[in-house]
């Protein structure tokens, strides 16, 4: 099973929805996806409809005493099933920290369930903490997204760094730029640039679209409800380069 | 835990429109898309998948095979994937959501029909599809409640009524021989039933053959012609000593002419197996050596089915068979003295003769003893091994079973003899064809490496026989056989 994690240090910028929509399009490819959604804020969850709600929260989870597979929750597109989220997800940096190994504790909640599934896609919070440490030990790739400006620009570069010391076992990153709103010059020429520039960035960028926004609406991904429209086609493009960077050349 | 399933009989709806109706009143099931569903179900000639509890499909029209999970693969083995029966289906699927409008409950609603190889059409049972949603069993509990009473109970497997529907067996075509003989029963008629059972065996295998559908049909007629032989062999002043000699010489001529394409069908199933004898770097200098075998193979498959599409095949095929169906001899008949004798009698006189002969044989080997000492004693451990298979039955199994293990591992090691003496060979021969390709030199040097290890493994199974020939031959056994197998005066 390959581990994928979305991630950013900020939220609001396209980190959830591009979760939902490439374990959708992976699944619609016939991979078995398993999505978990790791933001106690459970975003990911309610776009699939789904109760954000694990029996014994986060810390039976992590500490073993749960099997996970017991709190899966098949989603609406066949293939594609879904650890919620949970409210006690807040407290799971202590719950690791009391750990032995932390960083080893979300590798162990997704090694159960590796017999079942090809891909599981991570959705974490926004925030850099032990929890993400643990992310980035479990993942292969790194799928951070980031809004057309330069500080991003700059985040990456940190989070470059910061990989960096983890030394061979760090995932591979690939970063896409998210909400592009090809109005702005500054939008239009970092797409432009930025693939160029940065190694691990993705040709495909997600545009700023209503339909994206109207998923918090549908509650269903919108390359399922919306297949033709420009996001949906945005983000298939992105699924293929991702698909690459999982299966090599 | 996979999400639980249910396929139950639609068997009061008309049709699906009326099913779609009362899915909506009893369910509130949503209609979610409607198909035509066009498909032919496929297994092996001897039902490896169904047994699996298996289903494979391919698109009707569609002459790729499907893609096999490692499961199927694992099930069909070396067979073949050929189609079953046609299946067509308008199916109707259908949702049931929660207070969310989430997905908990998905339906389908099936019409099939089973569609003959001559256009002809067969209704099928009306059917419902049930399938649970992960994390969701209450509402899926839920459903299956509302629906008791309402629809049917369980189907019947729709590959087995589709199957039936075209007049084809489900469960495939055994090559098996599966005859309960009674004891007490006549010698010469127990010999007929196993004679005609074997001749169906070998002629159910020959169109698979002929069409090299996979190897298995070959080996399986080769099988029923080796067990027809030794029926002839060991039952002999029971069937009419004329038509057993005719009979014999035949099956010999067929198991010769068959036996070129079956040495190649080994050769390149065990391919990866001798490949792995040289070492890695030298491996990809065997690709000519697997295409030459390929050529030879396919050379060797036209001479076979000139064999068995050949008079002489089908004239033997016929005597096999009317020797089954000859009738018992008359009495006092002095050409078949054993022909009246319960089979369990001759039989066991056989068991015990051959058993006799291989201990004896057996014994005689040593370190010095030619390499056709080993080979008899395989061929008289086949005969005894048939025997055992055919006649088994009749007696009692604590002492069958055990002479049976015994004899298996005593011919594993036979086998492995003799097949590295046979392989060796037949590569060497391919060594004389290789030289003279240009891809040659490098190719012959990787084929004399596995030669050597192919006769380091040949001593090496010379080596285990002792071993194994032991627990065949301890003095136990030799009692527990005299005890158990009287002789004929």
């Amino acid at each position: 099973m390959k581990i994928v994690a979305t991630y950013s240090i900020k939220g609001g910028v396209g980190k959830t929805s591009a979760a939902v929509n490439v374990a959708a399009l992976a699944a619609l490819a016939g991979r078995r996806t398993l999505l978990w959604d790791l933001d106690p804020q459970g975003s990911a969850s309610f776009l699939l409809r789904i109760k954000p709600k694990v029996k014994g929260g986060g810390r039976k989870l992590v500490r073993g005493t749960r099997d996970p597979a017991s709190a899966l929750k098949g989603t609406d597109l066949e293939g594609l099933d879904l650890l919620p989220a949970d409210f006690s997800y807040r407290h799971l940096d202590l719950v690791l920290d009391r750990e032995p190994r932390p960083e080893e504790g979300i590798g162990r909640v997704l090694g159960a369930l590796a017999d079942d599934y090809d891909l599981a896609i991570v959705d974490c919070a926004p925030s850099i903490s032990l929890v993400s440490e643990s992310v980035f030990a479990a993942a292969d790739v790194l799928l951070v997204p980031l809004v057309p400006s330069t500080l991003s620009v700059r985040t990456l570069e940190q989070l470059h760094a910061f990989l960096q010391r983890q030394g061979s076992a760090a995932p591979q990153i690939l970063a896409f730029l998210s909400m592009i709103d090809r109005r702005k010059r500054l939008h239009r020429e970092l797409t432009e640039s930025l693939p160029h520039t940065f190694p691990g960035m993705a040709r495909a960028g997600i545009p700023s679209a209503s339909s994206v926004e109207l998923m918090g609406l549908d509650r269903e991904p919108v390359v399922a409800r919306r297949p033709r429209d420009r996001a949906a086609v945005a983000y298939a493009e992105l699924w293929e380069e991702l698909r690459g960077a999982l299966d090599g050349p | 835990m996979p999400p639980p399933v249910a396929e139950l009989l639609l068997a009061d709806a008309p049709d699906l429109a009326a099913a779609t109706a009362m899915l909506a009143e009893r369910l509130g099931a949503q209609p979610a898309g409607a198909r035509r569903h066009d498909r032919v179900l496929l297994d092996t000639f001897d039902g490896r998948l169904r047994k699996a509890g298996l289903t494979v499909a391919r698109p009707a029209g569609a002459d790729a095979a499907p893609a096999l999970d490692d499961e199927a693969r694992a099930a069909c083995g070396v067979r073949a994937l050929l189609p079953v029966v046609r299946v067509r289906s308008r199916e109707q699927d259908l949702v049931v959501r929660n207070a969310d409008e989430k997905v908990v409950v998905r339906l389908t609603a099936e019409w099939p029909e089973a569609l003959g190889d001559d256009g002809t059409r067969a209704a099928l049972a009306p059917r419902l599809h049930v399938r649970g949603v992960l994390g969701y069993d209450k509402a899926y509990r839920r459903a299956m409640a509302a629906l008791d009473g309402v629809v049917g109970g369980q189907a019947p497997p729709l590959f087995d009524e589709a199957a039936r529907a075209v007049g084809r067996d489900p469960a495939g075509t055994s090559s098996k021989v599966r005859v309960a003989l009674e004891p007490g029963s006549r010698a010469d008629v127990a010999a007929g039933v196993l004679l005609g059972r074997l001749a169906d065996i070998a002629a159910a295998n020959v169109p698979g053959t002929i069409d090299d559908l996979d190897i298995e049909f070959l080996h399986d007629l080769r099988v029923a012609v080796r067990r027809a032989r030794s029926v002839l062999r060991e039952l002999r002043g029971v069937l009419d000593p004329a038509a057993r000699d005719h009979v014999r010489t035949e099956l010999k001529w067929v198991q010769a002419a068959t036996g070129p394409v079956r040495d190649l069908d080994v050769q390149l199933h065990d391919f990866d197996e001798l490949a792995d004898m040289v070492p890695g770097h030298r491996r990809a200098d065997l690709a000519p050596l697997r295409d030459l075998l390929h050529v030879r193979r396919a050379a060797a498959v036209q001479d076979l089915r000139a064999t068995l599409r050949g008079r002489r095949f089908a004239a033997a095929l016929a005597s096999w068979r009317e020797l089954a169906a000859a009738p018992p001899a008359a009495q006092g008949d002095p050409a078949r003295p054993r022909a009246a004798l319960p089979v369990e009698v001759v039989a066991a006189d056989r068991i015990r003769a051959v058993y006799r002969r291989m201990v004896r044989d057996g014994q005689a080997i040593d370190d010095d003893s030619p390499d056709e000492a080993l080979h008899d004693l395989r061929k008289r451990g086949k005969e005894l091994r048939y025997l055992l298979e055919l006649f088994g039955g009749l007696f009692p199994k604590d002492v069958v079973q055990p002479m049976v293990a015994t004899l298996k591992d005593l011919q594993d090691v036979l086998g492995r003899f003799q097949d590295r003496a046979v392989q060796a060979g037949l590569l060497e021969d391919a060594g004389r064809d290789l030289a003279r390709r240009s891809s040659g030199p490098a190719a012959l040097m990787a084929l004399g490496l596995v030669v050597e290890a192919l006769h380091s493994d040949q001593a090496a199974a010379r080596a285990a026989f002792g071993e194994r020939f032991a627990p065949f031959a301890a003095k136990p056994q030799r009692r527990l056989v005299r005890a158990t197998f009287q002789a004929l005066a």
